[in-house]
């Protein structure tokens, strides 16, 4: 089977657009949340985490601000490769989303709000060989749309396949999780003993898989293998015995030939609620992850929902290459029962094997293992 | 690699279908997919607290499932992959005037995204297995059995149960399909659009 590599990183997030820029920041310990009045409506003292409107050029004369931020990615990543391969037949672009044009919604019947609208806007102003294929499944849609990536070139269906993230925060699901009481206040705190919820961001982010490294100008790094698994059990409660997780962590590792010892960094989900962070632990332990370095990202940006997947492999790969691993935001006390090797303080891995995981509503779970270096 | 077509399952306008066979319809005063529920005698309460897209993917791995011969695979040799137009549209729209009426419902809430019905079927017949969801503009039999053929050639699994659900008030488009890498004979798109279209 083909090697599969990995390159060509773009992203748009509270914190910049470019991930170098955004890099640095986070180096710094800067966080993209911020306090704002009654965010979109809604009555809460969470932080959100916003793209400043500067950094999304409108596309279109209709194209919405998800639409804006999808080009930009689009865009961004195809200058870091030596030619534009998308507008042949083959190359393919993934749109991982969860809620799409969702600010939508308040109006009557707007013909943007249906997902297929995004798959479309693509084609037509990128002039794409092959209609874009949309995953929306839930939490996890970013690394599973990059397995997919991964699975469609290695069963040569396509050369290269562009996957790209996005999702903005709403009315909609801002609303939502302060119903769930899902929200923290103030910055989300993965993993500590205090943590009280999420933080909603914003975010697109875009990578390139390919069967040819020759076509990356810059850097590139190594798909290895990749997992999901539902854990059976509850649509939106995390597993309390982490089972999925664990399961898509043996299923990733296990064909590869790779030991969950010979990891050297482990980027979570940990979005900073109770139940997840507190399953992850044990899935973690399960699958004998406890001593890898590990943070969750969410304290710089927030959960971005649909694009988490992708915008945090790509700083993971992004970390391994300068390794420099970055602190886990928001952590102070240690609040999941399992231990855990938390990221502290700039940190240099011990390995080229990066490992990144996501669990989300419906109970999906994935895993995606990268060679670095 | 070919793949095979094990069983299929056709849910439309009032209309049950097994293999192309009509297996029973919408006769009593009940909404079409609890009548269905109550027909093949199932017991399983969690049912009623489903949206109608839950409730529809539902019923369509109930009644392909119970064809498949699942006994013959491991908890996590079967992957569930479901694709739609609509997301959860519906559902979106309840949410947000539940919202825009002053109490955001937190129940439904959690259905406002397509992969919940993946979710509620996993947990119904323990599938331990690989998961996805994908949009398209209309019923895509290449897309679904590029992702079949994929699992596969990666080892990731040796059945897939393919759906496609639509749900518009009272109308109901489903199409279910359990596919195996067993068979010797070729399995193509073309056949899988041409039996969806059948009953279309």
């Amino acid at each position: 089977m083909s090697e599969v590599y990995v390159g060509a990183k773009s992203v748009l997030c509270p914190l910049g657009d470019t991930p170098s820029k955004v890099f640095e920041a986070m180096l710094n310990g800067e966080s993209g949340l911020q306090a704002v009045e009654k965010p979109f409506g809604i009555d809460t003292t969470s932080h959100v985490g916003l793209i400043p409107n500067n950094l999304i050029p409108q596309e279109h004369m209709d194209s919405t601000r998800l639409e804006n931020m999808l080009s930009v990615c689009y865009e961004r990543s195809v200058s870091k490769l030596s030619f534009d391969t998308f507008q042949d037949k083959d190359g393919l672009v993934i749109i991982c989303t969860t809620k799409g044009n969702i600010d939508k919604i308040s109006g009557v019947n707007d013909p943007r709000l249906p997902l297929p609208r995004l798959s479309k806007f693509m084609q037509q102003s990128f002039d794409l060989g092959n209609e874009p294929i949309i995953i929306s499944n839930a939490c996890i849609s970013g690394v599973l749309g990059i397995i997919a990536a991964a699975r469609l070139i290695r069963a040569e269906k396509y050369d290269h396949v562009m996957v790209i993230g996005a999702d903005i925060v709403s009315e909609f699901t801002l609303s939502g999780f302060s119903a769930l009481h899902a929200l923290t206040d103030g910055i989300c705190q993965p993993y500590d003993k205090n943590r009280k919820g999420i933080n909603l961001g914003e975010a697109a982010s875009g990578l390139v898989l390919s069967n040819d490294e020759t076509i990356f100008k810059g850097t590139y790094d190594k798909y290895i293998s990749g997992a999901s698994s539902n854990d059976a059990n509850h649509i939106s409660g995390p597993s309390r015995t982490g089972e999925g997780l664990h399961r898509s962590i043996e299923r990733t590792l296990k064909p590869a030939e790779v030991l969950s010892e010979q990891i050297g960094y482990l980027s979570a989900h940990g979005t900073g609620t109770s139940f997840n962070d507190e399953m992850e632990s044990i899935a973690f332990k399960r699958s004998g992850l406890s001593n890898v370095p590990v943070n969750s990202l969410k304290g710089y940006f927030g959960h971005t929902l649909g694009a988490a997947g992708v915008i945090e492999v790509m700083f993971g790969l992004e970390a391994m290459k300068r390794k420099q691993l970055l602190p886990s935001l928001g952590h102070e006390e240690h609040g999941v029962s399992e231990s855990m090797n938390i990221v502290q303080e700039v940190a240099s891995p011990n390995s080229e094997y990066f490992l990144k995981t996501a669990s989300g509503f419906g109970g999906c779970n994935a895993a995606a293992l990268f060679k670095v270096g | 690699m070919s793949l095979e077509l094990k069983t299929y399952c056709q849910i439309k306008e009032g209309e049950v279908y097994i293999d192309g066979e009509l297996f029973c319809q919408h006769m009593d005063e009940e909404p079409f997919l609890r009548s269905i529920y109550k027909h093949i005698g199932l017991s399983y309460p969690k049912f009623f607290k489903m949206d109608e897209l839950s409730k529809l993917g539902f019923i369509g791995a109930e009644m392909t499932l119970m064809r498949s011969e699942m006994e013959n695979y491991a908890d996590d040799e079967i992957a569930v992959v479901f694709s739609n137009r609509s997301s959860s549209l519906e559902t979106d729209h309840v949410y947000y005037e539940s919202l825009k009426s002053g109490i955001a419902s937190p129940s439904q809430f959690v259905y406002t995204l397509p992969n919940i019905e993946v979710g509620e079927i996993c947990i119904r017949h323990k599938l331990y297995g690989e998961n996805n969801f994908l949009i398209t503009e209309r019923f895509d039999a290449e897309q679904l059995l590029n992702q079949c053929q994929v699992l596969f050639v990666d080892n990731a699994a040796k059945a897939v149960l393919i759906g496609w659900t639509e749900v518009d008030g009272d109308s109901h488009d489903g199409f279910f399909a359990f596919i195996t890498n067993a068979g010797m004979e070729g399995f193509l798109a073309q056949e899988l659009t041409d039996l969806y279209l059948d009953k279309a």
